[in-house]
């Protein structure tokens, strides 16, 4: 979701957000359980791509697997859509902030825990988003 | 081209055998031989699943019988499936999901079929397992058929 919104330019692309501009994005630390799997519409870009997000629990290779599968025997062109696994630069407070927030519903704990942690974890998440906007809008 | 997408999160392929059902691989109307399943089951493996899509053929309507099968996360998949087709504006699918469960004696078939001396006694009791379940297996393969 954060890759998304620095994505769509809803966040700096230069430096790293504030955990005030974090906590303005739709969706922030907002997604619950039974939202995982759910792939939701986030914005176009300026090249016209449409940009979404799905929570995955962990479980990346499957939605890949997945998705890819429903592709093939769908007749949907590889070319049509992409997919970015952000899971790999999602650290450890990131994670257990997540936990305590969504799980548990400590949210007033966890939230800030879930900000702090996206913010340390921003410059590589920034890296990856530059390297698909280079790919996606040439 | 309608799509039947068959599949099941409980980490044996009974998506896979549903299919077969629905495209003829694997009889409707009487239980399944040994030999039947084992060799459905040898094409596409007893692994915990993956989440790969796999096309078991045609069904009597021309129908495209897919399925699929997870460890866990049915209720990810279900969605994962119907937002990412809902991207792309495709409806002409179904959807159907498998409740039927992995008991221990399944899951015993299934550790013992990876031992070359003993796949037999596991593809015998994979069969049983099978054979219990496999009027509701049919059912399954038959939903989406009907109106």
């Amino acid at each position: 979701m954060t890759a998304a919104a620095a994505h769509l330019g809803m966040l700096p692309l230069h430096r790293a957000p504030s955990a005030g501009e974090l906590l303005a994005i739709p969706y922030f630390d907002k997604r619950d359980n039974a939202d995982h799997g759910v792939i939701t519409l986030m914005g176009v870009d300026e090249c016209g791509n449409e940009i979404c997000f799905v929570g995955q629990r962990g479980a990346s290779r499957m939605l890949e697997n997945l998705v890819h599968g429903l592709a093939r025997h769908f007749d949907i062109p590889s070319g049509e859509y992409k997919l970015v696994n952000v899971l790999n630069k999602v650290n450890t407070s990131m994670r257990i902030g997540g936990t305590m927030s969504r799980r548990f519903k400590w949210i007033n704990a966890g939230r800030p825990l879930v900000a702090w942690g996206t913010v340390r974890a921003y410059d590589k998440i920034i890296k990856l988003v530059r390297l698909v906007r280079a790919r996606e809008c040439r | 081209m309608k799509r039947v997408i068959y599949y099941n999160d409980t980490g044996f392929p009974f998506a896979v055998l549903a299919a077969a059902i629905r495209s003829g691989r694997l009889p409707a109307d009487r239980p399944p031989g040994r030999g039947e399943v084992k060799e459905v089951l040898l094409c596409y493996g007893l692994g915990g699943g993956d989440a790969s899509v796999y096309d078991l053929g045609r069904g009597s309507g021309d129908e495209k019988c897919l399925a699929l099968w997870t460890k866990g996360n049915g209720d990810m998949v279900t969605r994962a499936i119907n937002s990412f087709l809902g991207l792309f504006h495709i409806h002409d699918y179904e959807l159907v999901r498998l409740n039927c469960r992995r008991t221990p004696l399944l899951g015993l078939g299934v550790w013992l079929s990876r031992f070359p001396g003993l796949k037999a006694a596991g593809y015998s009791l994979i069969h049983r397992c099978v054979a219990n379940v496999y009027r509701e297996l049919a059912e399954a393969a038959r939903r989406g058929t009907e109106p």
